[in-house]
């Protein structure tokens, strides 16, 4: 990230922080100059075209979700003493906060991850950082093993990929007319978690 | 459901279906479609706006009529199955069904499909209707199973129906990483969850 020319990675950064305010229909080529003071020239000199920014903007969107999810779990881990205390602070994690905000956060994930099936170019530079988080869900649970907190007999690896597959699959419910009731699904998710995944 | 429609545009719609098996949907043309399907041009735009709506339909009921072969799975299971047992034999056989290899496509269609109707309201509205459709009848068959002994009564059968809905689409998440996970280990993962959680308890 940091070996990005000044001036892409000031492109890269304005359109990525416009998306965080505004829906990505709404970002446009002039809008994102105009905020970043930046010549239409240079523009197209760092990047094919508009599209390609705002796949690059995706990338970063992508990078930087990881990074947090794997910081609040490593600080889950660290701060865990007991495994009451470690199922309580995986609850928020897996439960996936259900929110009309962190709808639209899923569907924009959805958008990334059908970006990265259809073109080579995007699984190439996606398919590294959705590797990490899953080794980094996959290590947790590998030192939980260790602590005794969790089963040993299910791979770390295919447990990491099934509670991701929960939260992004949800989007079934989101596109539905009427919802799951949340305590009804927090309720299940929590089964899951004590008498699958945490049971030793 | 697509036996609803009327016969001209059914035909269409499984036209399309069947060049999405081996084309992106971005390289489908309408001569295409009217080619295989032997129906005039005018009778397309009768039953659609424009050629894109009827590709909407068929990306949309391509993915259904899918799921549309598991809800039938689960019926008959219901029917034939005599003990929890059975039952929870036949649901791991099915799962491993929706999961095989060749499903990968399916995901990939159905993903870039969700993904166009984040933007595109008109398909949106048609594909919201359709999963409401697959989660009630999902839904339908595990309160038939809990009241068969089978299904656990701890469970909400809207949330059961769209935890399997989930994992099944969201393992997505592995078909783009340079390092997929082994099959039997995610196998394990799902049998135990539905041996200890949506299934009844089997001695």
């Amino acid at each position: 990230m940091s070996a990005l020319h000044p001036t892409k990675e000031l492109l890269i950064s304005t359109a990525f922080e416009l998306s965080l305010i505004r829906p990505l229909s709404e970002i446009t080529s002039d809008l994102v100059l105009e905020v970043s003071g930046i010549s239409k020239g240079s523009l197209y000199h760092h990047f094919e075209d508009f599209g390609d920014l705002m796949e690059q903007v995706q990338v970063r969107a992508l990078s930087i979700f990881t990074d947090s999810q794997i910081q609040g779990l490593q600080e889950l881990m660290a701060s865990s003493k007991t495994k009451a205390e470690f199922l309580q602070g995986l609850r928020p994690i897996s439960h996936g906060n259900r929110s009309p905000d962190v709808g639209a956060a899923r569907l924009a994930r959805i958008d990334s991850i059908s970006k990265a099936l259809s073109s080579t170019r995007m699984r190439e530079m996606k398919g590294p950082i959705q590797q990490r988080i899953t080794n980094a869900i996959a290590e947790i649970f590998r030192e939980a093993i260790r602590r005794g907190w969790a089963n040993s007999d299910l791979d770390p690896m295919a447990v990491s990929v099934f509670l991701q597959s929960l939260n992004i699959g949800s989007v079934v419910d989101i596109l539905a007319p009427t919802q799951v009731e949340p305590e009804a699904w927090f309720t299940l998710i929590d089964l899951i978690l004590s008498e699958v995944i945490l049971d030793s | 459901m697509l036996s609803s429609f009327h016969p001209t545009k059914k035909s269409l719609i499984k036209s399309a279906i069947v060049l999405l098996d081996t084309h992106p949907s971005s390289e489908i043309t309408s001569e295409q479609v009217l080619e295989l399907s032997g129906i005039s041009k005018g009778s397309l735009y009768h039953h659609f706006d424009d050629f894109s709506e009827l590709m909407e339909y068929a990306l949309v009921y391509m993915f259904s009529r899918y799921v549309d072969q598991s809800i039938e799975a689960f019926h008959q299971l219901l029917i034939v199955c005599k003990s929890p047992q059975d039952f929870l034999s036949g649901v791991k056989e099915i799962t491993r069904a929706t999961q095989s290899p060749a499903m990968r496509n399916m995901r990939t269609v159905r993903i870039n499909a969700i993904a166009q109707a984040i933007t595109n309201q008109r398909m949106r509205t048609l594909m919201s209707a359709e999963q409401g459709r697959l989660t009630d009848s999902f839904t339908d068959l595990f309160r038939e199973a809990q009241e068969k002994g089978w299904g656990s009564k701890q469970i909400d059968p809207r949330a059961a129906a769209v935890l399997v809905q989930s994992y099944t689409i969201g393992r997505v998440i592995d078909d783009f990483t340079p390092e997929p996970i082994d099959m039997d280990r995610w196998f394990q993962v799902v049998d135990l969850v539905l041996e200890r959680i949506l299934c009844a308890q089997v001695a």
